[in-house]
């Protein structure tokens, strides 16, 4: 293995290894902004150039490869002057728009500024003007004046996602990134590119304007748009999610997520259920169990024990789908279980999985099988025969198709209780004897495995909306109300119950290490 | 039940003891007229006497130096505003001097020579706020007039100069907000003359005064070697006979280069407290005059961009502006890690910052060596032995002040 010193620091790597990340293991930052660990190695911004003894020229750290007995000084004086001159020249003609650019405050051309350069500028020219508010996708806005050509977003589409749409034209001061004639920046991972898009060039027309970065709070999370467990960094303001970012796991997405799922937390605030009904009134948590107890003891009293149906939702927590299986078997003392969610959606061979719930895998590992529970259609059909007269649903999603959720929900007025326990209104909840909020996975915490088996925790990041509860919370204040409590007050408990019942049935999945971005 | 009064007359004993022999219990304070600031002493006496004092400090606790962890490193200044809120300009000097000690900078010559003279002008309002409230507290109205007069004068001037009489927010790191304004040398020659007369009325008014003399020569006494044991500064200490000055003993700003004397007394009373504070005034005027006389033109902020704000001008026509404008606001100015303790001489003695970085825009932790705390751990001292109405005059000699001590 090559031994080198960099700025005096002994240090030995693997053979192959960049001067960049030989200096990053040393303890030494390189600044850079087109080299991307995810992708190719153009060298072409120059940032990284540092002095190789013997080499005469500077080297660019990014591409170079260490070889034994290298002396490298990453913070001498002939470095810093070409960092200083690089910066300096990316800046002329820069414009002054930080005020109104989304990415102020996560720009690493700021970052570097005042780290590398932070000196005045000797240009007097007129900035070269180019083109602003370029839409050159649907999700994703062009502004060739902040571009720095670093072409991180033209080598993603070509070696991530394979699609190609980008490229750069013109020569000189006039350079942009464009789309080729009659394609537009429209795969299913665009807005990727304004993640790695070093300056503010590319931005999410989503998140444009919405939000300064430095009022985030960021949360490590899990996105819950469909069953592969894209790690996010969950970004809130106010209690309110603003954005999600990829979250670097090598097992699992690794820099990536889709478009879809990064707007998946929009479903998080819209049409909630925020407080306890019965029958259409606002009841507060304490009523409203007393209700529910009440009803129910009446509700088996004449239709029987054998009547009673509940639907787990595959995109609760684990830790809620533990105390839905214990509180069907323990209270409600039924075994007809079945399993809800949403429908399947469209797929691909990176990170879209067609099943849109993140928590399929977690049925099966609470109750230990895969036919545990029955399919939503035995439902329908159970329905309509009779044999389930008292439902308790958790989630307002339905896997049936348009028509036939019209018809699902129309079969409700048969049933003589229906419990609804969601996040959302949706269709159900005016067809709802009771209705009871919950809170989303941005709102409480717990475990989500993926289609993988990977189990991944979910943080909480802010106080729930509304009256609203975990699920698990929910049937704590239940079971408590028909005189039969668990034995719960953190989430932990559960989950120490839930792994002990299951050892083997997931791989905890984390992320170890800090990539160099 | 029924109760039969003649039964309980037969039953009454006379008390034959004497019913003055133990010592009483008193509360003064938190809320007491007499001690400005509110601190309270439990004391244990005997007729008049003081035997034993408790002090319980505290009342005015804000979480100084939590909330300073919160806040940017420029943030902090409005806060160092609150300490001793009678001379806030000498807390701002005092912290920016220690972060720049942190980041190794320099400030300009300039900004050393107004740091100085409106250091000065802060230690005049403070001791003649001391002077006057304690006559007032001794029943010279007038002459509490006089020195609150002179104290409306001074903080004319801080106004002119900062824009705020009492939170003045006037030091940044590197530098200062702003230069003195124009015609400010005429102002002060004003505010000088005016000083000088009331220094005059007050040393005519109070100094050889029987009734003055009486209630402070020989109350609230401190050995120097008691006062140093209990790390007493300021004029506390020098009442003493201890001439321990910082701005002589370890020269900062421009205090190495201006002729000044370190009054000292020799009995550490309150009389000679009040002496100190009386001669500390007109060397704070000497000083200040020399500033003012040898103060060249010149910039006053430190030209490290990593530290300094630009001018508006660049921030606005200027990308590199720009960019060290939103660094500078929005993440704080970076300062390198590591410790520092740094000390000033305040209006009460040696105000000294610790401060720990750990390289981010906040400070990691932030300690006050506020003088008025260190003060109050001895005050029992003074009081022990002496009468009750003795209390009075020394804690106003002692001139603790809430902000400060309570953090």
């Amino acid at each position: 293995m090559p031994k080198v010193t960099i700025n005096g620091t002994e240090i030995e790597v693997d053979k192959g290894t960049t001067i960049l990340r030989a200096a990053a293991e040393a303890g030494y930052e390189v600044p850079h902004f087109c080299y991307h660990p995810a992708l190719s190695i153009p060298a072409n911004c120059r940032m990284c150039l540092v002095d190789v003894e013997g080499a005469g020229k500077l080297q660019p750290a990014c591409y170079s490869q260490v070889s034994d007995g290298m002396v490298i000084h990453t913070q001498n004086e002939r470095v810093k002057k070409a960092q200083k001159a690089v910066l300096e020249f990316i800046l002329i003609n820069h414009p002054i728009d930080c005020p109104i650019c989304d990415q102020a405050g996560e720009c690493k051309l700021q970052d570097y500024y005042l780290a590398y350069d932070a000196q005045e500028s000797r240009m007097r020219a007129e900035k070269v003007q180019k083109v602003k508010v370029y839409p050159i996708g649907p999700e994703v806005l062009y502004d060739g004046e902040r571009c720095i050509l670093c072409t991180r977003c033209i080598r993603f589409c070509e070696e991530i996602t394979g699609t190609n749409e980008l490229t750069l034209v013109q020569r000189g001061d006039r350079v942009e990134v464009r789309n080729f004639p009659g394609r537009e920046l429209d795969n299913a991972y665009s807005v990727c590119t304004t993640d790695i898009c070093p300056v503010g060039a590319l931005t999410s027309r989503d998140f444009r304007f919405k939000c300064r970065v430095w009022l985030l709070t960021s949360t490590e999370s899990v996105c819950t748009g469909c069953s592969k467990g894209c790690n996010i960094h969950l970004e809130h303001f106010r209690n309110e999610i603003q954005r999600y970012r990829p979250r670097y796991n090598p097992q699992v997405n690794d820099y990536w997520m889709c478009d879809a799922g990064r707007l998946s937390y929009k479903e998080v605030h819209t049409d909630r259920l925020l407080h306890p009904m019965s029958n259409g009134a606002e009841l507060n948590w304490h009523a409203v169990a007393e209700t529910v107890a009440d009803k129910l003891k009446r509700a088996i009293d004449e239709v029987g024990v054998d009547k009673i149906g509940l639907v787990l939702s595959p995109q609760a927590s684990c830790e809620d789908l533990f105390l839905a299986r214990k509180f069907a078997s323990d209270v409600l003392k039924t075994d007809r279980l079945y399993v809800g969610g949403k429908p399947d959606g469209n797929s691909d061979d990176f990170l879209i999985n067609s099943d849109k719930n993140p928590n399929r895998r977690g049925i099966e590992a609470v109750l230990g099988s895969a036919d545990g529970a029955q399919p939503f259609e035995q439902l329908a059909a159970d329905i309509a025969n009779g044999s389930v007269q008292v439902l308790y649903m958790m989630d307002a999603h339905m896997p049936l198709d348009e028509a036939a959720q019209l018809r699902f929900v129309e079969s409700l007025d048969k049933l003589k209780l229906f419990i609804f326990q969601a996040q959302h209104h949706g269709r159900l909840s005016p067809k709802a004897h009771i209705a009871l909020p919950v809170c989303s996975h941005a709102e409480s915490e717990g475990t989500f495995i993926n289609s993988d088996g990977l189990a991944q925790s979910v943080q909480k990041a802010f106080n729930p909306a509304g009256d609203s509860l975990p699920h698990w919370q929910v049937f704590m204040r239940l079971a408590q109300a028909m005189n039969q409590p668990f034995s719960y007050t953190f989430v932990h408990q559960i989950q120490n119950e839930m792994f002990a019942a299951r050892p083997n049935s997931v791989a905890s999945g984390t992320a170890e290490g800090v990539p160099v971005e | 039940m029924a109760h039969n009064i003649t039964d309980s007359f037969d039953s009454y004993d006379p008390i034959d003891q004497d019913i003055n022999n133990e010592p009483m219990i008193l509360q003064m304070g938190p809320s007491h007229p007499a001690t400005h600031g509110t601190v309270r002493f439990t004391l244990t006496l005997e007729g008049e006497k003081v035997l034993k004092c408790e002090t319980e400090v505290g009342y005015l606790h804000r979480g100084f130096e939590k909330e300073c962890e919160a806040a940017t490193w420029t943030q902090v200044f409005p806060y160092t505003d609150r300490l001793n809120y009678v001379s806030p300009l000498l807390n701002n000097f005092g912290y920016a001097l220690a972060v720049e000690k942190l980041l190794g900078i320099e400030v300009p010559d300039r900004c050393n020579w107004i740091r100085t003279l409106m250091g000065e002008i802060s230690r005049l309002s403070d001791h003649l706020t001391s002077i006057g409230a304690g006559a007032l507290e001794l029943n010279a109205m007038t002459a509490f007039l006089y020195a609150i007069e002179g104290r409306e004068l001074v903080w004319d001037l801080i106004e002119q100069v900062t824009g705020a009489r009492l939170t003045v927010s006037y030091g940044r790191v590197g530098g200062l907000k702003d230069d003195l304004p124009e015609g400010f040398a005429e102002n002060w020659k004003y505010v000088r003359a005016r000083l000088i007369e009331i220094h005059a009325y007050t040393n005519k008014l109070l100094t050889r005064n029987r009734v003055f003399v009486d209630r402070m020569a020989g109350t609230g006494v401190i050995s120097p070697e008691m006062a140093i044991s209990y790390g007493y500064t300021g004029p506390m200490l020098r009442s003493t006979g201890v001439d321990y000055d910082v701005r002589k003993d370890h020269p900062y700003f421009k205090y190495g280069e201006v002729d000044f004397d370190v009054p000292v007394g020799s009995s550490g009373d309150n009389f000679d407290r009040y002496l100190v504070r009386m001669e500390e005034l007109v060397q704070s005027i000497r000083i200040i005059d020399q500033c003012l006389e040898r103060m060249k033109p010149g910039p006053i902020n430190t030209d490290d961009p990593r530290v300094m704000l630009p001018n508006k001008e660049r921030v606005y026509n200027s990308i590199e502006g720009m960019i060290a404008h939103f660094k500078i606001v929005f993440e704080g100015l970076q300062v390198p890690p590591g410790e520092v303790y740094s000390y000033t001489e305040a209006g009460n003695g040696e105000l000294g910052f610790y401060i720990v970085s750990n390289g981010t825009g906040k400070p990691w932790k932030i300690h006050v060596r506020s003088p008025s705390l260190i003060m109050m751990g001895g005050v029992h001292k003074l009081f022990e032995g002496g009468l009750l109405s003795d209390i009075i005059p020394t804690f106003d000699t002692v001139n603790m002040i809430g902000g400060e001590c309570d953090k």
